[in-house]
């Protein structure tokens, strides 16, 4: 998977969260949860989402590391570098 | 046999539109099961059935707009053993009332309960008897001049609408007085986190759990804040604690909690999530909507420090919680600096004082200051 993907596969979880939101304008360094005007529930559930669809858990104490598409798609990267890379 | 009705999902509920049936006649359904849509002030609620049965004949038709407690349909008994499920057949009862009027006794019941005149009412059975069927036209004939069909829903206006009518009723008639206090949310975050540490994501507790837990336990030590104004004040015998939802497309919904204090942060976190997601999609049931006796309300999410909450009547309290934010705290003659909340209770002074007030906002903090116990 190529960053460009996985970003847009980030937005089109952020879509399925917040269908009324526009993620695809979403900037990679704008903070997600604002941005968006998500709140902590909706950012859990986003969290959920990764972890069920990419098998990545991000523990709560990193939440603070992915809080922008950039800092998240570094994070996933380095988490899961294989698995991302595979599939 | 059982009588499925309007329910009343508030006590300012007085009509609901059927939306959408979503069983027919004969069907077999079991408790808990959504058998109607109805459209509400609070929006479009699912409705769940209490008991099992067999749905009979379907009394008001879709987008109908009916008063609480009209007549939706009957739950007959199921059949015993496994057999084919008979749609249940009317007998009819060839008799002669006034020496006139044939009718069968479920026909002539529905008309006297619908204050109908079986008389004027054209029978299409046997020997011109007067079927069920017959006085379902005639009852739909009455209504239809007052019933008021709209061709698509406008849920976010009536949540809009409701939401005006309520707000302003409270500022005319509810003396209330605003209580605030600050807390030190460091114990209760560093328990989150410690009890979230082993937690698959889809389990995670949120503030929101601890703060419903410690309300719910609080209040019952403070039963004046739990309860009705009505004239006088109406305890309620269980803690039915409202969240406050904001939808996306503008409009609030208050789905409900049913004592928070006997609940598992777990168990809270579960409810929590699941109206939260109910209410966003427009699917709550009604279960999850039962007439609030306090409501909570969080605006910090959306970077406010504080909130001075309107009462949603005839409750007589309501409490807020602002945006988590560190601040300068004193403490044993030192200076730190702290995560901290800002909690409001706002309260009808009818119902109870600023001491009592100020009390229950104490036992909160003194709960979540102790988290563990939780």
């Amino acid at each position: 998977m190529t960053r460009v993907q996985l970003l847009d596969l980030l937005k089109s979880y952020l879509k399925q969260i917040a269908p009324d939101s526009d993620p695809s304008a979403l900037q990679e360094d704008d903070f997600i949860k604002q941005k968006l005007g998500l709140d902590s529930f909706d950012f859990l559930q986003f969290i959920i989402l990764i972890n069920d669809e990419l098998k990545i858990n991000i523990p709560e104490e990193n939440y603070g590391q992915v809080l922008t598409l950039k800092n998240l798609s570094d994070y996933l990267v380095h988490a899961g570098s294989e698995k991302l890379m595979n599939t | 046999m059982g009588e499925f009705r309007m329910p009343s999902l508030g006590s300012d509920m007085i009509e609901g539109t059927l939306r959408k049936w979503k069983v027919k006649k004969g069907d077999v359904v079991n408790r808990g099961d959504i058998i109607a849509e109805v459209e509400t002030q609070k929006g479009i609620i699912d409705i769940e059935v209490f008991e099992s049965g067999l749905i009979g004949e379907l009394l008001i038709q879709e987008d109908e707009k009916v008063p609480v407690g009209t007549l939706l349909t009957h739950l007959l008994p199921l059949p015993s053993a496994a057999t084919p499920i008979p749609i249940p057949i009317e007998p009819i009862l060839v008799q002669k009332e006034n020496g006139i009027v044939r009718a069968s006794p479920l026909a002539r019941k529905m008309a006297t309960e619908n204050h109908l005149v079986l008389e004027n009412i054209i029978g299409t059975g046997p020997e011109g008897a007067v079927t069920k069927a017959d006085v379902q036209v005639a009852l739909k004939k009455t209504k239809e001049p007052e019933s008021q069909i709209s061709p698509t829903p406008s849920t976010t206006s009536d949540i809009r609408d409701a939401i005006a009518k309520a707000m302003q009723k409270s500022q005319q008639e509810i003396p209330a007085y605003t209580l605030r206090t600050v807390l030190d949310l460091k114990p209760c975050l560093e328990d989150l986190a410690l009890r979230n540490k082993e937690k698959d994501p889809k389990e995670r507790l949120l503030l929101v759990a601890p703060f419903m837990k410690a309300t719910g336990l609080a209040l019952k030590d403070f039963p004046n804040l739990n309860g009705w104004w009505i004239d006088s004040f109406q305890p309620s015998t269980e803690i039915i604690l409202g969240m406050v939802i904001s939808l996306r497309s503008g409009g609030i919904l208050v789905p409900t909690i049913k004592n928070p204090g006997a609940l598992s942060l777990e168990e809270i976190m579960v409810q929590v999530s699941e109206r939260i997601i109910h209410a966003r999609s427009g699917h709550l049931k009604s279960s999850e909507v039962f007439n609030p006796s306090i409501t909570m309300t969080n605006l910090g999410e959306a970077g406010v420090e504080s909130i001075t909450g309107i009462i949603y009547p005839p409750q007589v309290a309501l409490i807020a919680t602002g945006g988590l934010a560190e601040r300068p705290w004193a403490e044993h003659g030192m200076l730190t600096v702290r995560p901290t909340i800002e909690f409001t209770l706002s309260a009808d002074h009818r119902a109870t004082d600023g001491t009592y007030g100020s009390q229950f906002l104490h036992r909160i903090k003194e709960i979540l200051a102790n988290p563990k116990q939780l």
